[in-house]
């Protein structure tokens, strides 16, 4: 490192890099320097010009609240005894100790047994099926009839199907039914429409909720309310309907009324638990 | 290997449409932080691995129940906090961790720095354990799942299905309780 030499002293040199020295007495100054000490004196002044010109970066949002909340802290504390004082710090100091305890690492397993307990949601009937297989299919998971189906059984449900009503009637819900409501709901119209290869059919949902102000229809088909929306219509006298055009298979679905409040369908062909101690409705579509 | 950088909500759509692959990058995204939680409020690792298990086997149960409106990861650590809570209350005990000696493995860090200040933090993880060990689960819970997992005061009210306010009082009564039985253990 380079000394200061009789040429200028380090006052002179400091108030020149601090841009103090009058114009005319760095010029004298400059004028008496040895060439090396001219360069020594020219480079640190453009490094502390290209230190100055630096860029800056955005503080964050957090910086102005963690500083209040240090400033807040810090009068909390200038008010505190001294016992207080140091029982504070020690609650500070074993929080950020729970703060740092260490991680333990997942085993394998747990995704593994994850995944081998969960079965698919949307458990649809395979299409293309024929008629007669598709009833078979849901005869056999029919909770009164169990798997032993009979060919009597399937013809007197065949028989249902084909002359259970296509409009349904108002009913209760809850505090009593009326006597003129079928034996299921939804209601599977006889009049099935035909769309390519699978069979779709219009299933008919509806509830008596007079005091409603929205209903809508929630289940597997439609992510439960989660990819498409379904809103029943009022049909007066507080009941509340709409069609909805399935593939065959089984459903799990409830409704939601004014969005907030879970109701099962009453009249469904079947109930299932769903965790949270209510019943979903289900609904089989052949 | 390439990550999956769907959010969670779309994972969550995913499953409700049947695809239950989905699911195992929701469980690969959450376990850590469920596992976790339940091992400290537990004291358990086998009980807070089975829990986990079960907690996200019954979210994704009932997964066309999630609203959508809190956080995943909310819900999620409810579940297990539910389940966690009912293990602790069907053995009549507050946590399942008799003595340190079965979790030395869980208190030891290994982080570069020197073997004595690497034994210093493990006698201080021990410590806070031991410290949380003697509050009772519902203090433990706030505190593991405010200073431990970072939880807002706002998510842990969701969790317990309690108020901030609540969640507020809480929390200033178990860090008091905290401090003290770590401040003996000092």
């Amino acid at each position: 490192m380079k000394t200061l030499t009789e040429n200028y002293d380090e006052e002179s040199f400091l108030r020149y890099l601090e841009g103090n020295l009058p114009l005319a007495e760095r010029d004298i100054m400059l004028a008496n320097l040895s060439t090396d000490e001219r360069n020594e004196w020219l480079s640190t002044e453009s490094a502390l010009l290209a230190l100055n010109r630096l860029p800056r970066i955005t503080p964050p949002a957090s910086l102005v609240a963690n500083v209040m909340a240090g400033i807040a802290r810090e009068r909390l504390h200038s008010n505190l005894s001294e016992n207080e004082h140091n029982e504070w710090q020690s609650t500070e100091n074993a929080l950020l100790a729970l703060n740092r305890l260490p991680q333990i690492t997942p085993p394998a397993s747990l995704l593994a047994n994850v995944m081998a307990a969960i079965v698919p949601k949307t458990a649809i009937a395979p299409k293309n099926q024929p008629l007669l297989a598709q009833l078979r299919n849901w005869l056999e998971q029919h909770p009164l009839l169990g798997w032993e189906v009979s060919g009597m059984a399937m013809a007197a449900s065949l028989l249902f199907m084909v002359l259970a009503p296509s409009v349904p009637a108002p009913w209760t819900s809850g505090h009593g039914q009326s006597p003129h409501m079928p034996a299921h709901s939804p209601y599977i119209q006889a009049a099935a429409t035909h769309t390519g290869a699978a069979q779709v059919q219009h299933a008919r949902f509806s509830l008596y909720a007079p005091q409603a102000h929205s209903i809508t229809l929630i289940g597997e088909f439609n992510g439960w309310g989660s990819t498409r929306e379904v809103s029943l219509r009022p049909q007066g006298k507080g009941i509340w309907t709409v069609e909805v055009p399935l593939p065959p298979g089984r459903y799990q679905y409830a409704f939601l009324i004014d969005g907030k409040d879970m109701a099962t369908d009453p009249r469904a062909e079947q109930h299932v638990n769903d965790d949270f101690g209510r019943k979903n409705a289900v609904l089989t579509v052949m | 290997m390439n990550q999956d950088t769907r959010t969670d909500q779309d994972l969550i759509k995913a499953c409700l449409t049947g695809k239950s692959q989905a699911y195992e990058t929701l469980v690969k995204r959450h376990q850590k932080m469920v596992l976790n939680v339940l091992y400290r409020i537990l004291g358990s690792r086998e009980a807070s691995q089975d829990v986990s298990q079960e907690a996200f086997i019954t979210a994704y149960e009932k997964l066309h129940m999630f609203s959508g409106h809190s956080k995943f990861s909310t819900w999620l650590c409810q579940i297990a906090l539910n389940k966690a809570r009912d293990l602790l209350r069907g053995r009549g005990v507050d946590s399942l961790c008799e003595d340190l000696e079965g979790h030395k493995e869980a208190m030891n860090v290994s982080d570069g720095d020197s073997p004595d200040r690497n034994m210093e933090t493990s006698q201080e993880n021990s410590r806070v354990q031991s410290a949380l060990n003697k509050l009772s689960s519902h203090y433990r819970e706030v505190l593991i799942l405010k200073y431990f997992a970072g939880y807002s005061n706002q998510d842990i009210a969701e969790m317990l299905a309690d108020t901030v306010g609540n969640v507020k009082v809480t929390m200033f009564r178990a860090r008091q309780v905290f401090m003290q039985a770590y401040v003996e253990l000092v």
